[in-house]
């Protein structure tokens, strides 16, 4: 009785456990949406159960009159109730959590300056904007890319980048890259990410696509390659490339190229050492003044042991790096993998731990600058589920998205109180802060954006449409 | 209102819920998503049906698991498309997987598709034995033999792991 009664809270804690690890939800919500709207009314279908075989061809030339009109003026994705598309998230390619995205304070030098006015870029009405990304240059400048209602009247959804300059109080629809965005399908060029250097300078990137505007978003050119992560500051940009172009994970094999910001011309630049490439499931590129720091994640379930992640640092804005181990403090009983890594605007750098062993939780550790040791907080609240963004506003203030609630920490780990303002019970898109004070959560459908100005403490809701 | 625009709120309300179950039932993320869309996506045209219920929700989930079972009991499943190496499921290579952090994990992916479901809505959704049939289109005292002989098939592999997870550990 007593083995019945073991195995059957083992499966319990088991299944609990792992349930954690489903994949998020927001973006397949999305889709699935999308695949239905392509479908006929239901009263429609019903009557097409009726039709003869000679109406179909009708539908067929229909339909694909309708694709060409798509095709027409608008950036979109290509999508067919005919041609069902795989249901993996773009998100699956790069399972780490986005870190933080909106840059701490840049330095004032630039070595491409931009002119001293410029015209702002044409403003385009969206409805039913969502985004999926966000990028601020500063306080009060700041894009999202995303999707809304396409222009063309097809009812469905586009590529879509809105732009404000209030700080996320009001925003504006302006022309995004001629590329398509991550939703039901993403067909080559695909771009999942937004950076912008100035408020002239900026790029759009996916593991297979990148595009740079140098005039605010009036027009954008496609560059060579794409990029995994992408991260501009202090007058250059640091991209991480997959030498396939995207969904090579796991065992992707990344390069690493800079650039003066504005700049065609990209320069390799080696990382030292090797690491077991056949294991790696992605990869994530934090700055924090001339410091950057980037970590190749290892494969966290399924196989073996010993598939831990790698960090290189740099402390002149990509030139040169320096390889470490494992950040995450380890255990000697289990494996402890990081799965997310942010930086502070104070320097510090912050990863998201995920113990092995079932039955430990996950936990934060900080280093004051990188090199330094990671310390471990304390347990994360027990019930973090789904994907898990994380962020910081110093190395004492961390914040982690989760589909159940906002979570925030001021003693940097030791303790965690949700932050009932933000809603839980919906997916997180993105967390990050620009200063120690100010930063932005975008959580759910991504039709909202909220701000806070106290490091967390408080938070406003705005909507981008 | 009409079943379109009821479908969409259910949809963004519900789908992780869904996926929970769904990565469960098929231990990798892909699979998982593929499952949920397929499900949502074939039941929309009734959806009428699905607002009927008491639960919608158990409703869709019980038509998941479904189609969870009837799609592995084909010979040759459709292709699945991935841009991503899925996780280790089912057979393939069920020695490796006790390497994994959790065994319990590992052993309920060795188990029959029909046993694993119904191990799942059992001890994860909470079903009861005639929820669990109606999914898996049997009777309830066929859902009660599944259980116990997945359970047992647990408890019996188990036997000579000498990391056999106690329900403390994993508690």
């Amino acid at each position: 009785m007593t083995d019945k009664i073991d195995v059957e809270a083992a499966l319990r804690a088991s299944l609990t456990e792992h349930a954690r690890h489903a994949p998020a939800a927001g973006m397949l919500a999305e889709r699935i949406i999308g695949e239905v709207d392509l479908l006929p009314p239901a009263r429609e279908r019903r009557w097409a159960r009726q039709w003869r075989t000679w109406t179909l061809p009708l539908i067929a030339a229909g339909s694909v009159a309708a694709v060409a009109a798509a095709l027409v003026g608008v950036t979109q994705f290509r999508h067919s109730a005919d041609h069902k598309p795989p249901a993996v998230p773009i998100s699956s390619i790069a399972p780490a959590p986005t870190p933080s995205a909106t840059a701490p304070a840049p330095r004032t030098t630039e070595p491409n300056p931009p002119p001293a006015t410029h015209a702002a870029p044409k403003e385009v009405t969206l409805t039913h904007f969502s985004a999926i990304d966000v990028t601020f240059v500063g306080a009060e400048t700041g894009w999202a890319l995303g999707t809304a209602d396409c222009l063309n009247g097809s009812g469905g959804p586009c590529a879509a980048m809105v732009r404000t300059t209030d700080g996320g109080v009001t925003w504006h629809g302006m022309k995004p890259p001629p590329a398509n965005v991550p939703l039901l399908v993403c067909d080559d060029p695909c771009i999942q990410h937004v950076r912008f250097a100035t408020d002239q300078i900026g790029y759009a990137f996916g593991p297979s696509a990148l595009f740079m505007t140098t005039d605010g978003g009036v027009n954008w050119h496609r560059q060579p390659g794409g990029a995994d992560a992408l991260e501009t500051l202090d007058g250059n940009v640091i991209r991480v490339v997959d030498q396939v172009g995207g969904g090579c994970v796991p065992g992707c094999d990344y390069n690493v190229q800079i650039a003066p910001i504005g700049s065609a011309t990209w320069h390799n630049v080696d990382l030292p050492g090797t690491y077991d490439r056949g294991s790696t499931t992605g990869v994530a590129l934090v700055r924090t003044g001339p410091r950057a720091f980037i970590e190749v994640f290892g494969h966290v379930s399924g196989g073996g042991s010993d598939a831990t992640s790698l960090l290189y640092t740099s402390t002149n804005d990509g030139v040169n790096w320096t390889r470490h181990d494992e950040p995450c403090p380890q255990n000697s009983g289990y494996e402890v993998d990081s799965t997310a890594i942010t930086a502070a605007a104070d320097g510090s750098v912050a990863v998201l731990c995920s113990p092995r062993g079932a039955s430990s939780p996950d936990f934060t550790a900080v280093s004051s600058d990188g090199t330094a040791p990671f310390t471990p907080g304390g347990s994360l609240p027990a019930n973090l589920g789904g994907e898990r963004l994380l962020g910081a506003a110093s190395a004492n203030v961390q914040l982690i998205a989760s589909f159940e609630a906002l979570y925030r920490t001021q003693d940097a780990g030791k303790t965690w109180q949700s932050v009932p303002a933000v809603p839980g019970g919906v997916e997180p898109r993105f967390i990050g802060f620009e200063s120690q004070t100010v930063g932005r959560v975008v959580v759910g459908t991504g039709e909202s954006i909220w701000t806070t100005g106290d490091a967390g403490l408080t938070w406003t809701q705005h909507t981008f449409s | 209102m009409s079943d379109e625009a009821e479908f969409a709120p259910f949809v963004r309300a519900n789908t992780a819920t869904l996926l929970r179950t769904a990565y469960l039932l098929t231990g990798n993320a892909p699979a998982a998503e593929e499952l949920v869309q397929d499900t949502l996506v074939r039941l929309y045209p009734k959806w009428h049906l699905v607002e009927a219920a008491d639960a919608p929700v158990a409703y869709v989930r019980r038509s998941l698991a479904n189609a969870f079972v009837n799609e592995r009991r084909r010979p040759a499943s459709r292709e699945l498309v991935l841009d991503v190496v899925p996780e280790r499921s089912d057979l393939r290579d069920a020695g490796a997987e006790l390497a994994d952090r959790d065994e319990v994990w590992g052993l309920l992916r060795t188990l029959p598709d029909r046993q694993r479901a119904a191990l799942v809505m059992r001890y994860f959704d909470d079903l009861p034995d005639d929820q669990i049939a109606d999914a898996l289109g049997c009777r309830a005292g066929t859902v009660r033999s599944l259980i116990s002989r997945g359970l047992g098939t647990l408890r019996e592999q188990s036997t000579g792991q000498a990391s056999w997870p106690s329900a403390r550990r994993l508690a």
